[in-house]
């Protein structure tokens, strides 16, 4: 009996995993074939062409409103466009081209706030509210920890209704059982 | 004609402020025919807003240019089929759809749960029409469609070009449809706290069907919306995190909290003020969407329902967001939990983990929307924040939540211990890895993508085991695997229909983070005959066509694409230009697999057809369009009715609030 039921638990914890891992290995293959063709069509354009196109969508068209000089098809845009990729072909890095636009047109011309000043303002939010919700969670847990052990340290089994509740409760039982409600 | 349905738009305002009047005084008073008045009056309200609806739709049918709302978003040009899209271009006729849609959706909410929420019903309904009410004046007095030019004139100014195309007979009525029904699970909480029967928990099963029907209508907006974007804007991308796109994803994300959070209520009478608060949110969300798309301070490519009355709705999202907390605060003793979070190790802690970070994500999205006009008043600097930003901090925030939704499910009630935990997560665990080693042996070399498709990997991963193993136990008590399965589904529909939804989910996010991480663009010049390259495509322009129509000039580009299976296609890309509105619309040409999109924009062209074209190669986008039906089958599962079988037992307070007769009231 012991050794036939050990034998159903073993063929189905087969029987499961060999499922699982024939459906995984689709998935897994599916998401192989993506990241080579991914990483093969990745390749096809150059790192600076990269960058370019990383750039383009970091600045800002001053005449478009919200429209990076990525997507705007404005004149002005295909201008700043030129410029940048001017720009990295001469060898200037990513940080300077950005200074150069925002020395033109102001910081608002990147569709990043700056890391110092008050733009920091805007980056630090999301991890001090992830903080304190963590903080907040284990404050409430190391809490509910004591109080529960005060709880359970006392021997009698406390029922949590007054006593005057019990006594209702008891006699709408017997009432019950004498058949006297319906 | 539309002097009758002036009379009648007027009239359904005034039976609103009438249930308003009488679902409040009739609760508090105790007179129930006072309140049964004021809801059987409700009831008329869609059919007297159904009237001034078909009369405006008469009106453009018959193009009655008189009416202004008529002329200012229609031409003789425009073909009937568009007066669809017409009723809601156009600030006045939104907001009368969006008042037919909140009517007619309060009517079956209270319906609905009339016979099961007895007390609260009444204060959900005066809820409602405080909300119907508001749009009504507005349309009424301020924005109103059957308002009438003093001359007529010969010709409309025609409807927005970038309007015309079959998305937009679709998203927008949805997006506006999704973003004010979070009115309704809103009412339904907050009338449960208002009848002091919010820490009761009866309400949560109809604030979770309303939660979800309002949650789906915003994912398919919000999936649609991107859909549109992407094959009609033309800059090869779906999702901008421009100001309106983010006011409709904030609601989206407060809701998705509460549909989930309600559970652990239901389930364990816990986070009852959590999820007050965050229906309070959803629905204060909700209303910025319309106070943003109505002309609010932030610019942005998408604003079509321009008008100055932005500030009224940013006054009513204010004064009904401190009554809200005034109401939570009046009643918070009310709302004490039922049962305590015992461990670290529960699914109510995984639980309260998705809310603090679904509500992170909100809050960063909100604070990245309104940061320029705050850092312009309080450091005199204007700062823009635009996809980088979002990208970068929401980013690993939903991956957190993407791995929540992974082990959630797994993880006990109640509390757990890491040895049982190790044994429930080992397979999804392992799989994770395996996918992460796999995949960086394979080439993929952005490190955050490849942890993104480790963590969906455990995901799905848990969500198959699950299944197998339910499968499976059917089956051992003979079953054919295909019934047990069925079988497992329809005993557990809420559960396995939430399944389905992640399985959408975990679809969605693998697009995102293939497109992500893994496009590839590039913008080239090609002249009639030319051929180039790029990845493994290579593309011929073989001609340019220009077509001219009455009100629009289509230049056409003929591609013929091949791939090094020597596969082809052919591709026509167009670029439209509306000389009325000076606009021009793009419409890319892309062949989509399940694999990847290749996609050709044109720019603008030049008189010998030459122009720079965009080429882009996007890795999963198919995934994202396919993940809407798997979605809405989810919720359709999870949603679907099921035999009801008579109690078979009864709760201490159920039995103490028994009056003489037995009856619970």
């Amino acid at each position: 009996m012991i050794i036939q039921t050990i034998n159903l638990t073993t063929t189905t914890i087969r029987t499961t995993k060999l499922a699982l891992i024939g459906v995984i290995w689709i998935w897994l293959f599916v998401m192989l074939s993506s990241t080579i063709g991914c990483s093969g069509n990745y390749a096809s354009i150059s790192v600076e062409e990269h960058r370019y196109n990383q750039l383009n969508k970091l600045i800002v068209c001053p005449i478009c409103p919200g429209e990076s000089i990525d997507q705007s098809q404005a004149t002005i845009s295909s201008q700043m466009r030129t410029i940048v990729n001017e720009k990295i072909s001469q060898g200037w890095t990513d940080d300077q081209i950005k200074d150069f636009f925002v020395e033109r047109y102001g910081p608002s011309v990147i569709m990043e706030p700056p890391t110092h000043g008050f733009g920091l303002l805007a980056w630090i939010v999301a991890p001090i509210i992830i903080g304190a919700g963590v903080a907040g969670l284990a404050t409430a847990l190391v809490q509910m920890r004591k109080r529960s052990r005060k709880e359970y340290s006392s021997t009698a089994c406390r029922p949590s209704i007054s006593t005057s509740e019990q006594r209702q409760y008891s006699q709408y039982i017997e009432s019950l059982i004498e058949g006297e409600e319906a | 004609m539309s002097d009758i349905g002036q009379l009648s738009l007027i009239l359904a305002l005034s039976v609103t402020l009438y249930t308003i009047v009488s679902s409040f005084i009739g609760s508090w008073r105790r007179i129930p025919e006072l309140v049964k008045s004021g809801e059987y009056g409700f009831y008329t309200v869609p059919l007297l807003l159904a009237f001034p609806t078909y009369v405006l739709v008469h009106s453009f049918v018959v193009r009655d240019f008189s009416i202004r709302y008529v002329y200012e978003n229609s031409d003789l040009a425009m073909p009937h089929a568009y007066t669809w899209v017409a009723l809601y271009a156009g600030n006045a006729g939104s907001l009368l759809f969006l008042a037919v849609v909140l009517s007619i959706f309060s009517v079956l909410a209270i319906i609905t749960m009339r016979r099961k929420l007895p007390h609260t019903t009444p204060y959900a309904t005066g809820v409602l029409a405080i909300i119907l009410a508001f749009f009504l004046t507005i349309i009424v007095f301020l924005a109103n469609p059957l308002d009438k030019l003093n001359f007529l004139p010969a010709d409309g100014l025609g409807i927005n070009p970038l309007l015309i195309h079959f998305g937009m007979f679709i998203h927008p009525p949805l997006q506006m449809s999704g973003l004010v029904l979070v009115a309704v699970p809103f009412s339904i909480s907050i009338g449960a706290l208002l009848a002091r029967r919010g820490g009761r928990d009866e309400w949560v099963d109809m604030g979770r069907l309303w939660g979800m029907i309002s949650w789906l209508i915003l994912t398919i907006g919000l999936l649609l919306g991107s859909w549109w974007a992407y094959t009609i804007l033309g800059w090869g991308g779906y999702w901008a995190w421009d100001p309106v796109e983010n006011s409709a994803l904030m609601p989206w994300l407060a809701m998705t909290a509460f549909v989930h959070s309600v559970m652990v209520q239901k389930r364990r009478g816990m986070f009852r003020m959590w999820n007050m608060i965050i229906i309070i949110i959803a629905f204060t969300l909700a209303q910025m969407g319309m106070f943003i798309n109505r002309g609010g301070p932030v610019p942005s490519v998408h604003s079509f329902a321009q008008s100055t009355m932005g500030w009224l709705f940013l006054m009513f999202m204010t004064v009904t967001l401190i009554i809200s907390l005034a109401i939570f605060i009046w009643r918070l003793d009310s709302l004490k939990s039922r049962g305590q979070l015992e461990s670290i190790l529960s699914r109510e802690s995984a639980f309260l983990a998705q809310n603090i970070l679904f509500l992170t994500v909100a809050f960063v999205t909100l604070w990245g929307t309104i940061f320029p006009v705050f850092s312009e008043v309080a450091s005199g600097d204007t700062m823009t924040i635009g996809q980088p930003y979002f990208n970068i901090i929401n980013g690993p925030i939903l991956l957190g939540i993407i791995f929540l939704m992974g082990v959630g499910p797994l993880i006990p009630w109640r509390r757990s211990s890491v040895r049982s935990l190790i044994r429930l997560l080992r397979i999804p665990v392992l799989v994770a890895l395996a996918t992460f080693i796999i995949l960086s042996a394979a080439g993929g070399t952005k490190l955050f993508a490849t942890i993104s498709f480790a963590t969906l990997s455990l995901a799905l991963s848990g969500i198959l085991l699950e299944w197998i193993r339910g499968t499976n136990s059917w089956h051992k008590r003979g079953d054919s695997y295909i019934q047990g399965y069925l079988k497992l589904v329809s005993r557990n529909r809420p559960r396995y229909g939430g399944y389905v939804v992640h399985i959408g989910i975990i679809m969605l996010a693998s697009g995102i983070t293939a497109s992500s991480f893994y496009s590839v663009q590039k913008d080239i010049f090609m002249k009639p005959g030319d051929v180039a390259s790029l990845g493994n495509y290579t593309f011929a322009y073989v001609d340019g066509n220009r077509q001219n129509y009455t009100n629009r000039e289509e230049f056409i580009a003929s591609f013929r694409v091949y791939n090094d299976q020597s596969v082809v296609d052919t591709l026509d890309a167009k670029r439209i230009f509306y000389p009325d509105f000076k606009i021009a619309a793009t419409i890319g040409a892309i062949r989509s697999t399940p694999l990847e999109d290749f996609y050709i924009v044109p720019s603008e062209f030049n008189e010998n057809n030459e122009a720079v074209f965009r080429v882009l190669i996007n890795p999963m986008i198919w995934w994202m369009w396919a993940s809407g039906p798997v979605i809405f089958l989810g919720v359709l599962i999870g949603l679907w009715p099921k035999r009801r079988s008579p109690p078979t037992h009864m709760r201490l307070h159920d039995i103490q609030s028994q009056d003489i007769q037995g009856n619970i009231p």
